[in-house]
């Protein structure tokens, strides 16, 4: 190729090759696709994005579940009740469940039919199994946080289900954050029977209790369980950030929310007995790199800057 | 994710449909190109590119993107057309890809030639109308310039003309490119020959 330049060209090519070797690399690189791979023109010349597009868009509306973030899903509800009345019953009764979002920094309430509440904490997606309190009440926990306060029924129980476990209600309030690779429930009323899937074994937990199932990498570890009462302390070793904070939103009745879910598995040796609220915020706010701020009543925690 | 591929993630996240018709637009030739180069069949191409991007806006919520979006859908288009392909001819490009190695690296090596051309492509049909015939005729058909007058019923000065615009026009689209001298290879390649 230089033997077709002039020489200040061919100096200048040279010049440039010589800065790296990377140069050189991309050099190569490009020379082969100019030689090689400019055939498919006649493709790229040919294809139409518009017409390829209206196929996806008819896709669209189809098939798969209905996603509605808890901002639209309050405006759609709203729809929906007053043309139809029971809106709720409409939604779920579609081909598959309703799915409810939270994006960063977001949580919102639901009110399921059955008369149960579930608090979704920031980034977090939940999705009701299709005939949800008609056929069984069951839902689908993918990922982030959620506080369900469960109206039990002997008949049919309330039942949420993670990729690795299922935690069924017995009259019960409880907390689950669902990471990649763990997954804890926090007990505050009530009990529940969290099923491991892997080899079915059922673990009875009372309020005050919690457990945690490492999932991912850590899988070895297994299953951590804390006792009845031994949550009521503030006292923590080597705990997960999430269980620490429903710990001390237990003990003190305040709303503390995380914004970053991925914080959420960060694990502390604490001792908040003792502490003002705000204090014992600040000692774990230090020990965690973050920082909080208060909105609408809510300590809301976050990464500093 | 770059700044710009956060903001339309998020934008896809929180079910804003014009946020992806534009990105799926925008971006649909290079994934449609990078299927065809497996399957060789433009409609499987177009409909494996329109299953990857069903599955980005239906599973948003959910998929955890680490690197980048043009990346992991790339990726995803390239899987997918593997599968759509018949299982022998599967095997033996495995086979080929494991014999070169085919990490993340020379996946993304495969990505940005891949945009490259469409930069190239996109340039070329930016063109004047008779400047983009002259270029084609030269590139593509491989008519010496000559027979390129006398097939367009203009002057050999025309043509060299024309090209001569086509190479600047190039010229200012790649040069950017990893700061590469391109115009030095595309005055080989496209100019020199093809006389």
């Amino acid at each position: 190729m230089q033997d077709e330049l002039t020489k200040e060209q061919e100096l200048q090519l040279n010049e440039w090759l010589d800065v790296s070797a990377a140069n050189r690399e991309t050099y190569e690189r490009i020379s082969r696709l100019y030689r090689e791979g400019l055939a498919d023109y006649p493709l790229y010349a040919a294809a139409r994005e518009d017409k390829a597009w209206a196929k996806v868009r008819g896709r669209m509306g189809k098939g798969r579940a209905r996603v509605l973030t808890l901002k639209s899903w309050a405006a759609a509800a709203a729809v929906v009740l007053v043309v139809a009345g029971g809106g709720w019953w409409y939604l779920s009764g579609r081909s598959r469940g309703v799915v409810y979002a939270t994006t960063a920094g977001e949580q919102q309430s639901v009110s399921l039919p059955d008369g149960s509440t579930v608090v979704l904490g920031p980034q977090s997606h939940i999705e009701l199994a299709k005939g949800y309190d008609k056929t069984s009440r069951r839902i689908e926990l993918t990922r982030g946080s959620a506080r369900f306060e469960v109206v039990h029924r002997a008949d049919q129980p309330f039942e949420v289900d993670m990729d690795a476990a299922t935690v069924r209600d017995i009259g019960t309030s409880f907390t689950i954050d669902k990471t990649a690779d763990s997954i804890v429930v926090y007990v505050s009323g009530g009990r529940i029977a969290f099923i491991q899937k892997e080899n079915r074994k059922s673990t009875e937990i009372s309020a005050g209790g919690a457990i945690c199932l490492y999932t991912g990498s850590r899988r070895a570890e297994g299953i951590r369980e804390t006792a009845a009462g031994g949550a009521d302390s503030l006292r923590f070793e080597d705990t997960p950030l999430s269980l620490i904070l429903t710990g001390l939103e237990k003990r003190t009745g305040k709303r503390i929310m995380l914004v970053d879910s991925a914080v959420a598995q960060k694990r502390l040796t604490v001792n908040l007995e003792g502490e003002a609220f705000e204090n014992a915020l600040e000692v774990i706010c230090s020990s965690a790199g973050l920082k909080y701020t208060i909105r609408d009543g809510t300590y809301v925690l976050e990464k500093k800057d | 994710m770059t700044p710009e591929e956060k903001q339309i993630w998020q934008g896809i996240r929180e079910r804003d449909g014009k946020v992806f018709e534009a990105y799926y637009k925008a971006h649909y030739r290079l994934f449609f190109l990078a299927s065809c180069k497996y399957l060789r069949d433009p409609v499987v191409a177009e409909e494996v590119v329109n299953d990857v991007f069903m599955r980005i806006w239906e599973d948003a919520l959910t998929l955890d993107i680490q690197t980048s979006l043009k990346f992991y859908i790339h990726r995803a288009v390239v899987n997918q057309s593997l599968n759509a392909l018949d299982k022998n001819r599967r095997e033996r490009l495995r086979r080929e890809e494991l014999k070169e190695g085919l990490l993340e690296a020379a996946e993304w090596e495969e990505m940005e030639d891949n945009e490259l051309k469409m930069r190239f492509y996109k340039a070329i049909d930016g063109l004047p109308d008779q400047c983009r015939r002259v270029f084609k005729l030269s590139r593509f058909e491989g008519l010496k310039q000559q027979e390129i007058a006398d097939r367009l019923g203009i002057s050999i000065k025309t043509v060299k003309n024309h090209i001569t615009r086509a190479m600047k026009d190039l010229h200012k689209v790649l040069l950017d490119y990893k700061h590469l001298p391109l115009w030095l290879m595309a005055i080989k390649y496209f100019f020199w020959c093809h006389h």
